[in-house]
C-alpha cells in the first residue's frame, strides 16, 4: 500500500493533503500541479483544514478556479 | 379522493365507523397516505439531540426519500436530501460529524454544512475546477423545509403546508409553559421499539385512556379510568390527560427536579397527546417524553422513544428506573396494536364503532386522515 492509500485509508486526511500539496511542489508541469493542487485542496475542504483557504487562492491565481 | 367509507368516517362519532381495512393492508392505499399524511403535512423525522453538536450528520430515510439531518456551523438544524447535484450520488451513508466539507464520495463536489456548493473539482477538466454550465450559486443542497419543536425535527417534504407554529399554534399554546430549558437523559433515555403494525394503530391506540385499566393495569391502581379527560383539537391533535400524576420517586424519597412557574394544574396533572400524523407526547410536571412513529411499510412502524428532563443530570437511578416504567407501559401496548393490524385482514371487518363516551380521541384522529385524504390542505387553509 502506497503512503497515499494508507492515509487515505486510515481517514488520516491532513496526511493525505500533505502529499499531495507536497507532490504538486516537485518540478512539475502547470497541468500536473493544478491537477494535485485540486486534490489537496477538496480533501483540505473535506478535513475542515486549515491550508484549504490557502490552497484554494493558489488555485485561483493559477486561473483554476473561480474567486 | 373521496369515497363510501371516508363518508362514513366524516359522520357524527355516534354514526361513524372506523377507517376500512385497506387503510392498512393496502400497498397503494400506503402510498397514498405517505404522500398526503406525511410529506404533505409537518412530519417528524428526528429529534434535534440526535446531532447534538455543529457538523453532526445523520442520514435518514423517511417515506422512500434520503434525507440529510445535519447541524450547522451555526448551529442551525437543516434536514437535506441526502444526494449530489452532479450525479445524485448518497452523500453520507452513515452517522459521523462533517469537519469541513460534506464531500460526495463519487466525483468529489463539495457543499457547505450550510449546503452551499463550494467545489467542484476537475470539473473543467484535470485540474480546472470551473466551466461553463456549472454555476455553483445555483447548485446547492437541496433542502427541505423543516421546524424544531420540543426538540423534534418536523419537516413538510411537499413544502405546501402552513408554517408549523400556524398549523399548531393551539398546541404550543397550551404547553407554552413548557418553553423552557429541557435537556435530553442521554444514552439511556432513548430506545426503540419495532412494531407490526401500521403506523396508524399507534396513533389511535395511544390517544385513548379506554384501554388502560385492561392493558396497564398497573398505571391504573393509581390513574383511574375517571381520573382522564379527553383532549381533541379537531384537524391537529388529540389524547388524554390524567389528573392523578404520581411522581417517581428513589427510595430515599428523591425525585426529578421540576421544570420552573409552572402552574398549579401541573402539580398532579399530566397530558398525552398525538400530534398528527406521527408524534406521540407525554409531558410531565418533572419530564417530558417524545415518540416518533417512522413506518417502515404498511405493517411495521419503528418507535423512536426520546426523555427529557429539567435538570441536565438527574440521578441516573432514577432515570434509568423511569426510561424502565415507560418501557414497560408502551411494551404492553405492543400487542394490541399487532392485534388490530391483523384484525385488518378479516374481510368483512367494517372499520368498527367508536364509543361516543371514550373514542373521541381516536375518531378525531380518524376524521383528520379522511379530510386529508379527501383535500391534504383544505381544514389548514380554512385555518389561516
Amino acid at each position: 500500500m502506497t503512503p497515499l492509500e494508507q492515509a487515505i485509508n486510515d481517514r488520516n486526511l491532513a496526511e493525505v493533503v500533505s502529499i499531495y500539496a507536497e507532490a504538486a511542489e516537485t518540478n512539475r508541469s502547470d497541468e500536473e500541479a493544478g491537477f494535485l493542487l485540486t486534490q489537496a485542496y477538496i480533501y483540505a475542504l473535506e478535513a475542515g483544514d486549515d491550508r484549504a483557504g490557502k490552497l484554494r487562492w493558489k488555485l485561483i491565481g493559477m486561473g483554476r478556479e473561480k474567486p | 379522493m373521496r369515497s363510501d367509507d371516508l363518508e362514513d368516517v366524516l359522520r357524527p362519532i355516534a354514526q361513524a365507523n372506523g377507517l376500512s381495512n385497506r387503510h392498512y393492508v393496502d400497498d397503494q392505499m400506503f402510498e397514498l397516505e405517505a404522500n398526503r399524511l406525511l410529506k404533505q403535512q409537518w412530519a417528524a423525522i428526528a429529534v434535534a439531540s440526535d446531532v447534538p453538536e455543529r457538523g453532526d450528520a445523520k442520514p435518514i430515510d423517511f417515506m422512500d426519500e434520503p434525507l440529510l439531518l445535519l447541524r450547522d456551523r451555526s448551529g442551525t438544524i437543516r434536514i437535506y436530501q441526502n444526494i449530489c447535484r452532479h450525479r445524485g450520488m448518497i452523500l453520507v451513508d452513515e452517522p459521523r460529524r462533517i469537519e469541513g466539507a460534506i464531500r460526495c464520495p463519487y466525483h468529489s463536489w463539495c457543499y457547505s454544512t450550510e449546503g452551499v456548493l463550494v467545489a467542484t473539482p476537475h470539473v473543467g477538466g484535470p485540474g480546472q475546477n470551473a466551466c461553463d454550465g456549472i454555476d455553483k450559486k445555483t447548485l446547492g443542497l437541496i433542502e427541505v423545509r423543516s421546524h424544531v419543536w420540543m426538540d423534534i425535527v418536523w419537516i413538510n417534504i411537499s413544502g405546501t403546508a402552513p408554517p408549523f407554529e400556524v398549523l399548531h399554534a393551539e398546541l404550543i399554546e397550551r404547553w407554552a409553559e413548557f418553553d423552557q430549558p429541557m435537556y435530553h437523559g442521554g444514552d439511556d433515555s432513548r430506545f426503540h421499539l419495532d412494531v407490526g403494525c401500521n403506523w396508524k394503530l399507534a396513533v389511535e391506540n395511544y390517544c385513548e385512556s379506554y384501554h388502560l385499566p385492561w392493558v396497564h393495569p398497573d398505571l391504573n391502581t393509581y390513574s383511574r379510568l375517571e381520573d382522564h379527560y379527553h383532549i381533541e383539537a379537531r384537524s391537529k391533535f388529540s389524547g388524554q390527560g390524567t389528573l392523578v400524576y404520581r411522581q417517581l420517586a428513589a427510595q430515599a424519597g428523591d425525585k426529578f427536579p421540576d421544570f420552573t412557574d409552572l402552574s398549579d394544574k401541573w402539580d398532579t396533572g399530566a397530558e398525552y397527546i398525538a400530534v398528527y400524523p406521527n408524534v406521540l407526547l407525554g409531558t410531565h410536571r418533572d419530564h417530558f417524553y417524545s415518540i416518533l412513529l417512522l413506518p417502515q411499510g404498511r405493517a411495521r412502524t419503528r418507535e423512536e422513544v426520546n426523555i427529557y428532563y429539567a435538570d441536565p443530570e438527574p440521578s441516573s437511578s432514577l432515570k434509568a428506573q423511569n426510561t424502565a416504567q415507560w418501557r414497560k407501559v408502551f411494551e404492553e401496548d405492543v400487542f394490541v396494536v399487532e392485534g388490530m393490524q391483523r384484525g385488518r385482514s378479516a374481510s368483512r371487518f367494517d372499520g368498527g364503532r367508536f364509543s361516543p363516551a371514550m373514542d373521541g380521541p381516536t375518531h378525531v384522529f380518524h376524521a383528520w386522515v379522511a379530510e386529508k385524504l379527501t383535500d391534504p390542505n383544505k381544514a389548514d387553509r380554512a385555518a389561516e
